[in-house]
């Protein structure tokens, strides 16, 4: 695989921010994005997602408070 | 998971019956709690199955379509503006397909592992990961268009 299209690129960027890639899919997936006018805010947006979730897991079951209201203890 | 107040405290319910009723079934294998989490787990996601599953699978297809057009993008910042909102974010999840919300619940949210999920789901890992990726995505283009599809 030489060059990532955009659907490849975005499907990998979510293996990205799991660890899950290797160090040619990383430099792959991040060669796409500093050269596409679309994929980089959509990067940025998973990026927020994850960071907003993993900020709420580090805060523990009160954490939740952002999907559950006020309402107790988080659960599926 | 259900983003529904009542929902969910109907889904505890007859989850708790269920548990009760086939306590016969409970092998010791897990600790009770894990057992009673399956149930409750397996519960959420029939109720989503139920609600809207045409709606959704319809917006899973668009979102996937979405994605795979090298034109689209979305607004970082609305989707972080999104996040914040307790009541856009629930009415965001409720609006992904079963497993995605399945799988974006349980990993991202609550901190369960690919491979954990896989068990509970009885999926091959690859699947639940693809699961967790169209998730993700639909959940960003959800956000960014204020969850206005969710049902």
């Amino acid at each position: 695989m030489g060059t990532l299209s955009c659907a490849e690129a975005r499907d990998l960027a979510s293996d990205l921010l799991d660890g899950d890639l290797g160090e040619d899919q990383v430099a792959l997936v991040e060669a796409h994005v500093a050269g596409c006018a679309t994929c980089p805010n959509l990067y940025l947006a998973l990026v927020a997602i994850d960071n907003h979730f993993r900020r709420q897991r580090e805060l523990g079951p009160g954490g939740s408070e952002g999907i559950d209201g006020d309402r107790a203890p988080a659960g599926p | 998971m259900l983003g529904d107040q009542a929902e969910a405290e109907d889904a505890v319910q007859d989850s708790v019956i269920k548990a009760l009723v086939g306590r016969e079934k409970f092998r010791g294998e897990a600790d009770a709690c894990s057992w009673v989490q399956r149930i409750c787990i397996n519960t959420c996601q029939d109720t989503l199955r139920r609600r809207n599953s045409t709606q959704n699978r319809d917006l899973a297809l668009r979102r996937e379509a979405l994605w795979r057009d090298p034109a689209y993008t979305v607004d970082p910042e609305r989707v972080a503006v999104a996040l914040e909102d307790a009541r856009v974010l629930r009415r965001a999840l409720s609006g992904l397909t079963p497993a995605q919300n399945r799988a974006v619940v349980l990993h991202d949210i609550e901190g369960w592992t690919e491979r954990e999920i896989a068990e509970l789901a009885g999926l091959p890992l690859a699947t639940v990961k693809s699961h967790l990726r169209r998730g993700r995505q639909a959940l960003v283009t959800a956000l960014a268009e204020g969850a206005e599809w969710g049902p």
